[in-house]
């Protein structure tokens, strides 16, 4: 039916293979109308970067903020509490036959509770350089009354110079597994040349502390006889910041 | 290497890879059939404007439609059958198909370089010179080869217009030849 027509063939045998090369705006419309997903996979990863470093960013910011003492300031008595409530001591001449390595085992035990029980309580901790290193070192003296046998006064004091005569102590443990031993804790916080002046030189002040001390020091040593874990100040009128003390500066 | 042995022609593959929408193929295919593509839309459309807007049609469609590849003839073909449909229906947008196509006044290119022999250039040059109407029938039954009743269909026009359309091309393409050749005789 179709007729080969002789200028058809001539027209196409002349023609065939012609080539007429496009410009580069022809590829650039086909690849922009074919793979725009590409694009959006790009614009997408690009986003997804800007958020991971953005919640990094945020949480590392967090977590800085969060370990600044912020504006609170710093309340002194938190921190004596905290110390004296934790040792216990007894008098080094009531001990018998005790060798004095146990107390200071004793000493380096009870300071490791402290930081888990104040993690519990999801207290703040300050960074270490911020803390104020003279302020905490608290000491301890021990005024034996050997009037009887399971009683005993303690004086808390607190001094600075003193500190490598005084520490032959006793374990409350190692008599607690013979008998019941009931120990009486009399706290008398002394002359506090570190602190702040005011609350050295005002009576009232010392007497009230004396008896919190007091009351603190009988619970945690009937906690300490039972063998329950030892139990933080509880802040009374303000809040107040509570300070897990390192390890090394309890010792 | 199996695969590669499995697969002789390099247009299947090709293909394969586009279905998978890889770029590199699509690029691959592109520059293996755009300049002839090229050439076949600007036979119809004369500008090259408008051609390379119906190339770029005519690939994105390809690119789109890779999968109704049935694989059966050249990849070739298939491509310009989408570039000769691309072609129609952008003239038919223009509006300027078949509009007194006998009156329209064509171009009158001048035949200055007849020295060089009837190129490919110089056929396309003809073939431009012919009314729209008359170029396209011409185009469709002697070079791409579609009966009448395709071109009918296509053109929606009744076969006899496709038919005189086509003697009418053929009867001018004649005489613009025998006007060269005696052209050429008398330099």
């Amino acid at each position: 039916m179709k007729e080969k027509h002789s200028i058809d063939e001539f027209f196409k045998k002349g023609i065939e293979g012609h080539q007429v090369q496009p410009s580069d705006a022809v590829w650039a419309k086909i690849e922009a109308a074919t793979q725009p997903q590409k694009k959006k996979k790009v614009a997408f990863i690009l986003l997804l970067r800007a958020a991971v470093i953005t919640i990094l960013v945020g949480l590392s910011a967090l977590v800085y903020f969060q370990n600044r003492p912020g504006n609170e300031v710093l309340n002194p008595d938190v921190i004596i509490q905290h110390q004296e409530g934790n040792i216990v001591h007894q008098d080094p001449t009531t001990t018998k036959g005790v060798s004095t390595s146990e107390p200071e085992k004793e000493k380096a035990k009870e300071p490791e509770k402290e930081p888990k029980s104040s993690k519990l309580k999801k207290t703040k901790t300050i960074p270490l350089m911020k803390q104020p290193m003279q302020k905490q070192m608290i000491y301890v003296e021990h005024i034996p009354e050997p009037s009887k046998e399971d009683e005993q006064d303690l004086i808390a004091t607190e001094y600075g110079s003193k500190l490598n005569e005084s520490y032959a102590l006793n374990s409350p443990k190692a008599k607690s597994k013979a008998a019941p031993v009931r120990l009486k804790f009399k706290l008398s916080p002394a002359a506090r040349p570190d602190y702040s002046g005011n609350k050295s030189s005002s009576e009232e002040g010392n007497e009230s502390l004396r008896d919190k001390l007091y009351a603190y020091a009988n619970t945690q040593f009937g906690n300490f006889k039972e063998g329950r874990p030892l139990e933080l100040p509880k802040p009374e009128k303000k809040p107040q910041i509570e300070i897990g003390i390192p390890k090394i500066f309890t010792n | 290497m199996a695969k590669l042995i499995r697969l002789p022609n390099t247009d299947q593959r090709l293909v394969k890879q586009c279905l998978k929408g890889d770029a590199k193929a699509q690029r691959e295919v592109y520059e293996r059939y755009a300049a002839q593509m090229l050439s076949v839309c600007k036979r119809y459309l004369r500008s090259v404007e408008d051609a390379e807007e119906v190339l770029s049609n005519t690939f994105i469609k390809v690119f789109k439609k890779i999968d109704q590849y049935s694989g059966e003839g050249a990849l070739g073909a298939w491509i310009r059958r989408i570039a000769v449909n691309e072609a129609l229906n952008f003239m038919r947008y223009q509006k300027n198909l078949f509009v007194e196509m006998d009156t329209e006044n064509h171009v009158e290119h001048s035949h200055s370089s007849f020295l060089e022999e009837l190129n490919a250039e110089h056929l396309l040059l003809l073939i431009e010179e012919l009314p729209v109407g008359y170029r396209t029938v011409f185009n469709l039954y002697a070079i791409e080869g579609y009966t009448h009743k395709e071109i009918g269909e296509m053109l929606n026009i009744s076969d006899n217009t496709s038919k005189s359309q086509l003697s009418k091309a053929r009867k001018q393409l004649q005489n613009r030849l025998e006007g060269d050749k005696l052209l050429y005789k008398e330099q």
